[in-house]
């Protein structure tokens, strides 16, 4: 019973009166607003995350045997252990070269499992002399040589610094943590390069080393680093690069901004096609809504008409009218927005796995901000789509439902 | 006593057919005038100009003092909710709200919606025990004192009732009646369009309508 009767109860009532029917448009709203708050985190995620790594890497030029340009792509960004080797003469080579400031090693080695944690850790044989891609996130500074059984773990391993963790059934004591990358490195354990080199061939994985023939057993490694002089045209420095060495140390080359750009590129059009579906779903839900609302406004001119008899004004009308397509669009939209949110949250692991998304938090400040802005598109639905109906509500005169009513 | 009520010289066309011409009446307060005329002759036409619903295409209407045939949309539904009680032949009821919520609806669109009062009018038109009740809960009788009850609610100046007993039984008819002799005593102007003799014989004054033209006017035979 209404004891306080205003037109929000009116609307209220309207609303509970066609369950089955509010609960189909709501729902429409609601899958618009879950796939347009999905599709925006996730294509935020996608160019901050590799937009981070671009930044960070501070290497401009990523050299790795012939084949493996995808794998090493994975394992930088996403910490999907790989394996792969090549010789270590280029190390050599290029600290001559003209135009290269630095040049660094890193050889990679797959576990499948480690002590610390539950998903398999890459690790990483770095140079610690040379190294200029690791070092800058070591959370503290090691100001001396690592020995053999010290490693330094990223954010993600668990552990601090002096405590052990297990690899290949050796304890290695962790020197140092690095900070959070978002990238393959919150995975990975990095060690000196030549202990990880030992490591490998003295387990048992080393019987089933995939060294490819002529390799020297003990100075291969995965990929060579390279900084730029500042004011050097990366683009032609790989060129005279590769040109120079890609055949005979069977190569691939990247310039890794190119390779930032490449992946970020690919995900996000991925990215724009979801956003261009739910933009499509949003214009298909005001379309929906307009029509199933112009057949209401049918069924209801009656009503409507005997309201404006005992008084009520065109604008009354109209109030009551988008009130109620306000309040439908408003429940789908909410429930869209914290269904999505939801999803989102509980299962991000799942989903950035199976979309081989860069492992990053975009914030809880612009989720929200998203959250909000979707919000706001599912609203509006409902009042857009009763603007063609507005005339026609106005049109509603007592007069001519008696007529019909007749 | 004042005229609350004046027609000049009123006319109404729609495209070809005209449905009223050259309509002259006046009527004071507290009169009780019946509208007769064979189907088609302009009565609810006449009606809906009176209640604000509709504006006559030429001619003077004057109500409760008040030039409306210069009035916008907007002004009429004004005048139509402050001075005027309309009743229908058909039950002009919303049908998810119970009886006293309707009266309620008429009460909110006027001023604010009270529910003691909105269920002492249903009281006063013998309604008082299915205030809870939906309109197809109710007969048809029921349905159209609760119409009547409606329309008074906000105490307008004049009451127009178009056909108000056409889908009413005798003695349902009676009871319409009953509540027209007591407003009329206390002093509510009332304009009754009806077919039905027996029902404009319960007016003071019958005026009569053929082919869009006030054929008679006149005090009823005592
Ligand atoms: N909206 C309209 N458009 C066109 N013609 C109309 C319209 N409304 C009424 N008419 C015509 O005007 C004339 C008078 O109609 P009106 O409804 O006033 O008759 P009435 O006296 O109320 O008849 P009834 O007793 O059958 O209700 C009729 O010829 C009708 O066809
Ligand atoms: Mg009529």
């Amino acid at each position: 019973m209404m004891s306080r009767l205003s037109p929000f109860s009116l609307v209220i009532g309207n609303i509970a009166r066609k369950p089955f029917r509010t609960f189909i448009l709501s729902s429409l709203v609601a899958v618009f607003c879950m796939a347009m708050f999905a599709g925006t985190v996730i294509g935020l995620k996608i160019s901050t995350g590799t937009q981070l790594a671009a930044d960070r890497l501070g290497a401009d030029i990523l050299f790795v045997p012939y084949g493996y340009e995808k794998s090493v792509q994975s394992s930088l960004l996403r910490g999907e252990p790989s394996s792969f080797y090549m010789d270590r003469g280029l190390v050599g080579e290029l600290r001559g070269e003209k135009g290269v400031l630095r040049v660094t090693e890193q050889l990679f080695l797959a576990t499948l499992k480690a002590s610390c944690c539950s998903y398999p850790v890459q690790i990483i044989g770095f140079n610690p002399k040379t190294d200029f891609v690791v070092t800058p996130w070591m959370n503290q500074s090691l100001n001396r040589a690592m020995n053999e059984n010290e490693v330094v773990a990223g954010c993600k391993i668990s552990g601090n610094p002096g405590e052990t963790i297990r690899l290949f059934g050796r304890e290695f004591s962790i020197a140092a943590k690095l900070d959070p990358t978002g990238m393959g490195f919150d995975t990975s354990v990095f060690m000196e390069v030549d202990r990880a080199r030992r490591l490998l061939l003295d387990s048992e994985l080393g019987l089933l080393l995939r060294i490819p023939e002529g390799l020297d057993k003990s100075t291969f490694i995965s990929s060579v680093l390279v900084k730029a002089e500042p004011g050097t045209d990366v683009t032609s420095l790989v060129n005279g690069l590769s040109e120079k060495y890609a055949i005979r140390y069977n190569l691939d080359f990247t310039a890794i901004a190119d390779m930032i750009s490449s992946i970020s590129s690919k995900l996000s059009v991925f990215a724009s096609v979801f956003r261009m579906f739910s933009a499509a779903v949003w214009v298909l839900a005001v379309m929906i809504l307009a029509f199933v609302f112009t057949i209401i406004l049918q069924e209801r001119k009656k009503e409507f008409g005997i309201l404006r008899i005992v008084g009520a004004s065109k604008g009354h009308v109209r109030r009551l009218f988008v009130g109620e397509a306000l309040l439908t669009s408003c429940m789908g939209a909410f429930c869209g927005v914290v269904l999505a949110a939801l999803a989102l949250g509980l299962f991000h692991t799942y989903i950035d796995v199976t979309l081989n998304l860069p492992r990053i938090g975009i914030g809880f400040g612009k989720t929200l901000l998203i959250g909000a802005g979707v919000f706001v598109m599912g609203l509006v639905t409902g009042p857009l789509a009763c603007l063609p109906l507005l005339r026609k509500l106005g049109s509603i005169d007592s007069y001519l439902i008696m007529k019909e009513g007749e | 006593m004042a005229n609350i009520l004046e027609l000049q010289d009123v006319c109404m066309t729609f495209g070809q057919v005209k449905a009223l011409q050259d309509i002259n009446l006046s009527v004071r307060e507290g009169e009780w005038v019946a509208i007769m005329g064979s189907s088609g002759s302009g009565k609810t036409t006449m009606m809906n100009i009176i209640g604000c619903m509709n504006k006559a295409t030429s001619g003077t209407v004057i109500l409760d003092g008040e030039k409306i045939s210069r009035l916008n949309a907007k002004d009429l539904t004004a005048i139509r909710r402050d001075k005027i009680g309309l009743i229908f032949q058909q039950f002009f009821l919303i049908s998810y709200l119970t009886a006293v919520e309707n009266i309620m609806v008429a009460q909110y669109y006027h001023s604010m919606a009270d529910e003691q009062e909105a269920l002492e009018a249903l009281e006063r038109v013998g309604l008082g025990h299915r205030a809870r009740h939906l309109p197809r809960q109710l007969s048809g009788g029921e349905q159209q004192r609760l119409c009547i009850a409606r329309a008074l609610i906000n105490h307008p100046k004049i009451i127009l009732a178009d056909e108000p007993t056409g889908n009413l039984d005798e003695a349902n008819q009676n009871a319409v009646m009953d509540i027209f002799h007591q407003l009329h005593k206390q002093g509510s102007t009332i304009i009754v369009v009806t077919h039905s003799p027996d029902v404009g014989s319960h007016a003071d004054r019958i005026v009569r309508l053929e082919f869009g033209h006030m054929v008679s006017d006149g005090e009823k035979k005592a």
